[in-house]
């Protein structure tokens, strides 16, 4: 009786030394992955979903209307932020121990979505506030790096309706900002002309040209319907563009006939170009 | 010191290249809306020559089935606006843009008829101004756009429709099945003299709708979800008035079913008479309104490139920090790297200023975690306090890593699944650990007896093999009293 006793506070005493000793710990959960709950959770964490936006940019005047900033993500941070997530429910020493030896493997989950091949690369990115935001939702951004390479996205959301968050694998250099094609849109030229554009790439037109690229110097003029209320006589202008194009060979068979002219062609003819920005990262201070 | 590079601006780029687009004149749908009877017909007959009597017949078997093809006719769904131009209440440079409309339905504009020769679409956008002055949406019924009295709902009495007498609706209208005079729609009543001024002539009828296959290079650059290389199909209605300048302008797309007589003839716009169905000059024309937006035209520094180029561009668009002319280098360098003075509310309840640094800093960071660590082993932040930081030279303290450990621990709360998740993980773990303890302990004490040594604590093997074979070996044939042994 004595002898269990005594082994019995021996053995007290030998697991809770045990459940002290790091290597003793790391060794019994080798083989304990997180689940893939705490997997997406963490992931998503880690690329920040979820934080507040006072505590992305604590100060209106780090991105002040109409301005765009470009950045790099704070390891230190997102490691500070996972063990906050992870601290939860520590009570004692003895847990604060187990999770100092397993943490790492939360920590290794949170990063994984960032990875490429496995390996860790910065993580960059940049926030957009501005008008062009709730202007053109299906606004398209194409990010490069220093290379030319076009990097892969990782998040991008509205922090609100006019601030665009946008987080990338690699070091962003530069960011094309380009009007979505499909609200290309239509109307005259601002000096009042309306400039064509290919249909059909006549030979004699400069080498590269496309179809749907202008042509130079020709316009056609587009007329009003009476009464000042700035209605477009749009049969006179879809007529004239029509004789322009054939005079251009702009829309012609390879046989030498002149195409139909539809509303297809008319759609093509009165769309003003879409455009494109690109916005150049510093190199860094 | 090297002069400062001066600030890159955004420059408009001048090759854009993404996917196709194809444009296509109508798309007209199989079979355009309505009521449809589809009639079998068999017939029999006996073929033979000179067939005896009794024997002949010639019979036919009619089988008549009815469908109807419904569309969109009063209204239309919000989500298959797939987008407007100029957008909705944007301020810009439109004076010389004409709205239009993208509906992700391509048959939609073909699905009904405008009632001219060409089979125009029967929707079209009429853009009004500030001065013409804008037509009220009216909230009506279906049975408001005829004269007639209607039964306001569902089995209801007729009552008086709303129309006033001098106001001409679509002529004839006449529902379909499915449609009813109860449902609800939106109008508006143009005058008209302004009908005749602004809505597109019989001749520019055709020219106004068309549909547009795009095959984005990369859907993810514009945030869709089609697949690359899917097309996108598309019908775009274009309106056909410009907006006046610096004022509001509202434009409605509007059903123009069977309108097609009403609307000014030939290139010269010769306006026709709008006649009400009892006789007499009508004053004003009730149009169905699907959708209506409006937006402000205004100087030519509204554009997309315009915008852009506008953006602040201090300091190479680089510094999410706050730009200072601060002589104090502390100041200057804390500032410039992205930190921000906060009001700081200490636990003993005093007020001070601290630092704080977002997650995004205007620099490269270390390659490795630079978060203070309470001891060399890297036992991780177990409260917020450890990750404080203070300059004994300023006496500042920097909340950086404590504000973020602190929310990290917020969120995670907040999440009871998460909470669970994680809670179950580090259980499993102490188990694994107890588990590894409960096997070493039993080594210990039977290994002698089992003859094995030396066990490690985490391999199950050796302890189970040294049972099996002591039970083969030596247990058994005392208890199957076949023993030899001893």
């Amino acid at each position: 009786m004595t002898r269990l006793l005594v082994d019995r506070a021996t053995h007290a005493a030998a697991l809770s030394s045990m459940l002290g000793d790091r290597a003793a710990i790391v060794a019994a959960t080798s083989d304990i992955d997180p689940p893939i709950q705490l997997a997406q959770w963490l992931g998503q964490l880690g690329k920040l979903y979820g934080v507040p936006y006072r505590y992305l940019i604590p100060h209106d005047l780090l991105l002040p209307d109409e301005s765009i900033r470009f950045f790099q993500l704070d390891e230190s941070w997102i490691y500070a932020l996972i063990e906050g997530a992870c601290s939860i429910g520590h009570a004692s020493t003895t847990q604060a121990t187990q999770h100092a030896a397993t943490s790492h493997k939360l920590h290794a989950v949170a990063q994984a979505p960032k990875l490429v091949d496995g390996a860790a690369v910065p993580i960059t990115g940049f926030v957009l506030r501005s008008q062009v935001v709730p202007g053109w939702p299906k606004l398209e951004i194409v990010p490069f790096d220093a290379n030319g390479t076009e990097l892969t996205l990782i998040r991008r959301d509205l922090l609100s309706p006019s601030i665009l968050f946008y987080l990338v694998r690699g070091t962003i250099d530069h960011v094309v900002l380009r009007e979505p094609a499909i609200g290309l849109h239509s109307g005259i030229d601002i000096d009042g002309e309306k400039r064509l554009r290919y249909v059909t790439v006549p030979t004699a037109a400069p080498a590269g040209t496309r179809a749907g690229d202008q042509l130079a110097n020709v316009a056609a003029a587009p007329g009003f319907r009476d009464g000042g209320n700035r209605v477009l006589a749009v049969d006179a202008l879809a007529s004239a563009i029509e004789t322009l194009l054939v005079a251009n060979t702009a829309n012609t068979a390879p046989d030498g006939q002149p195409l139909p002219f539809t509303a297809a062609e008319f759609g093509l003819e009165m769309v003003e170009g879409t455009q494109a920005v690109t916005c150049q990262s510093g190199t860094g201070s | 010191m090297p002069p400062e590079p001066a600030p890159r601006a955004p420059t408009a780029l001048t090759d854009p290249d993404t996917g196709t687009i194809i444009f296509i004149a109508s798309c007209r749908p199989p079979l355009p809306d309505g009521d449809y009877r589809l009639t079998v017909t068999q017939s029999a007959s006996n073929a033979a020559k000179g067939p005896p009597p009794g024997a002949t017949f010639d019979e036919s078997y009619v089988n008549i089935r009815r469908f109807v093809v419904r569309g969109e006719r009063f209204a239309v769904q919000q989500a298959e606006i797939g987008g407007v131009f100029p957008p909705s209440a944007s301020t810009g440079e439109y004076g010389n843009v004409l709205p239009h409309v993208v509906i992700d339905r391509a048959t939609l504009p073909w699905e009904r008829s405008a009632g001219d020769a060409a089979d125009s679409s029967w929707l079209a956008l009429l853009l009004f101004d500030e001065s013409d002055p804008v037509p009220p949406t009216l909230t009506i019924q279906v049975g408001d756009l005829t004269p007639a009295a209607f039964a306001h709902a569902e089995g209801a009495t007729p009552t008086a429709s709303t129309l006033p007498a001098t106001t001409l609706s679509y002529p004839n209208l006449t529902l379909g099945y499915g449609e009813f005079p109860w449902q609800q729609c939106n109008a508006i009543d143009i005058p008209v003299a302004l009908f005749r001024a602004v809505a597109p002539g019989v001749v520019d009828l055709p020219w106004l709708s068309h549909a547009r296959t795009i095959t984005p290079a990369d859907p993810t650059r514009m945030g869709l979800a089609s697949e690359p290389g899917v097309p996108v199909e598309t019908s775009v209605v274009l309106g056909n008035r410009m907006p006046q300048p610096n004022a509001r302008c509202t434009v409605h797309l509007v059903s123009l079913e069977n309108m097609a007589p009403l609307l000014a003839t030939g290139d010269s716009y010769t306006s026709v008479p709008i006649v009400l169905p009892g006789g007499g000059d009508a004053d004003f024309v009730r149009l169905v309104s699907l959708a209506n937006w409006s937006y402000r035209s205004v100087d030519p520094k509204q554009s997309f490139t315009e915008i852009l180029k506008g953006l602040d561009a201090a300091d190479d668009f680089r510094v999410l920090g706050i730009a200072n002319a601060s002589t104090d280098p502390v100041v200057a360098n804390a500032l410039a790297m992205g930190h921000v003075p906060l009001d700081h509310q200490t636990r003993q309840g005093s007020r001070t200023v601290s630092w704080y640094r977002g997650p995004l800093i205007p620099f490269a960071p270390p390659g490795t975690i630079v978060v203070p660590q309470p001891n060399a082993a890297n036992d991780g932040l177990a409260t917020a306090d450890q990750a404080l930081r203070y300059d004994p030279d300023t006496g500042m303290i920097d909340l950086t890593y404590a504000a973020a450990w602190e929310i990290g621990r917020l969120l995670a709360l907040q999440d009871s699944e998460f909470a669970r998740a994680l809670y179950d993980w580090k259980r499993s773990n102490t188990q694994a650990v107890v588990e590894a303890f409960e096997r070493g302990v039993l080594e210990q004490q039977m290994g002698a007896a089992l003859g094995i040594d030396a066990v490690g604590l985490a391999a199950p093997q050796p302890m189970q093999h040294a049972i099996a074979s002591f039970i083969a070996r030596r247990l058994a044939p005392h208890l199957t009293g076949k023993g030899t042994e001893r």
